[in-house]
């Protein structure tokens, strides 16, 4: 066989094609898999994908892209470490010390002593941990100062 | 191999499907899948793996199109991921696979080298055309998958050298080396099927 007939024997397998309608097919099964594989991205990089697409449209140059991802980047790692777990940790402890304070103290202001009253109604004292109470020594009725005023008065429980 | 209008067409195309516009991915396909699908056919001399080839291609192609930025054309482009593609898929398939060829368009009756080549005076006037097609494309499966992205690329599609080396990458030289190889190789497994019948 000579190199020309062999030339002109593969040429003719141009004749070879697709059954009919294949193409059509093909269209299809390809759009559908876009689809399929559309739905399966990750999250990120889809959130990456819009992220571009937004700076692609405002026309930014390459330089403030990079300034603008960048500081996207620094955003991200400092709310990573806002986020960490010592952290979480440290704030739930510092909370509730809080709490645990401010219930202390509002009993600390609501047991003061009339006759023991300090120039400031919040500064402290007595020591933590007094109780409510029910009447004044000597038969007094207690007296409850709001801005070094006499607020009442009355007998506690007279309602 | 492209002309300008064309060029222009698809660089629009492409505009749009990077904008995310899909319908014009979907003309990018309707396009190009008879050529690409050519090229994958031929080299895999099977309509399936062919198929599910095509699909991958575009899948790919439409995943990358985003960091297309033209320094070639969108065919040159296609071809190249066509035959990375292709040559991956044949590795890993070796040597299991079977034959599953496409009809043959009848229009090639009236072919004017079909004619010669089945002339009284031709070595393959007492071959019927099936029988030709399986010859032809078990040779072709018995090239390495480099001499066989070459003469399916020259020799079938009819693309020009400078093109070919383009998409596969090489020198025109390399190109031209390895179609001299495979057309030496071709003509040796034509030429035993014609010294000897076959049996099955």
């Amino acid at each position: 066989m000579t190199d020309e007939q062999l030339t002109a024997l593969l040429r003719l397998k141009r004749y070879e094609e697709p059954p009919p309608g294949y193409f059509d097919g093909l269209l299809k099964n390809v759009q559908s898999r876009q689809r399929a594989e559309l739905l399966r991205r990750p999250l990120w990089k889809i959130a990456i994908e819009r992220v571009q697409t937004f700076f692609g449209e405002h026309s930014m140059s390459s330089l403030s892209y990079a300034g603008a991802m960048a500081g996207f980047l620094v955003i991200g790692l400092v709310g990573i470490g806002l986020m960490s777990p010592g952290d979480l940790e440290r704030k739930n402890n510092a909370s509730m010390t809080l709490a645990s304070a401010v219930p202390a103290a509002a009993g600390k202001i609501l047991s003061l002593q009339p006759n023991r009253l300090p120039a400031s109604p919040f500064a402290p004292t007595q020591p933590l941990g007094n109780t409510w109470p029910v009447s004044a020594p000597g038969g007094h009725a207690p007296r409850y100062v709001i801005d070094a005023r006499p607020a009442s008065y009355e007998l506690s429980r007279s309602y | 191999m492209q002309d300008a209008t064309s060029r222009q067409q698809d660089d629009e195309l492409i505009a749009r499907t990077q904008a995310g516009d899909p319908a014009a991915f979907d003309e990018l396909i309707v396009k190009y899948s008879p050529r690409l699908y050519g090229l994958v056919y031929h080299m895999t001399s099977n309509h399936e793996d062919a198929n599910d080839l095509m699909q991958d291609i575009w899948s790919k192609a439409f995943r990358s199109i985003t960091g297309f930025r033209g320094k070639s054309s969108f065919y040159t482009w296609m071809h190249s991921i066509g035959v990375n593609m292709t040559i991956n898929f044949l590795k890993k398939r070796g040597r299991r696979f079977h034959l599953s060829l496409d009809d043959v368009d009848s229009n090639i009756q009236n072919d004017k080298e079909f004619i010669e080549l089945t002339a009284a005076s031709s070595p393959v006037r007492e071959t019927d055309l099936n029988e030709l097609q399986v010859r032809l494309n078990e040779s072709m499966q018995k090239l390495s998958h480099d001499h066989r992205a070459v003469v399916t690329m020259f020799d079938i599609q009819g693309m020009p050298h400078a093109e070919i080396a383009k998409i596969l990458g090489t020198s025109e030289g390399t190109v031209r080396s390895r179609l001299f190889y495979a057309h030496r190789q071709l003509q040796n497994f034509l030429t035993e099927f014609h010294d000897t019948p076959r049996h099955d």
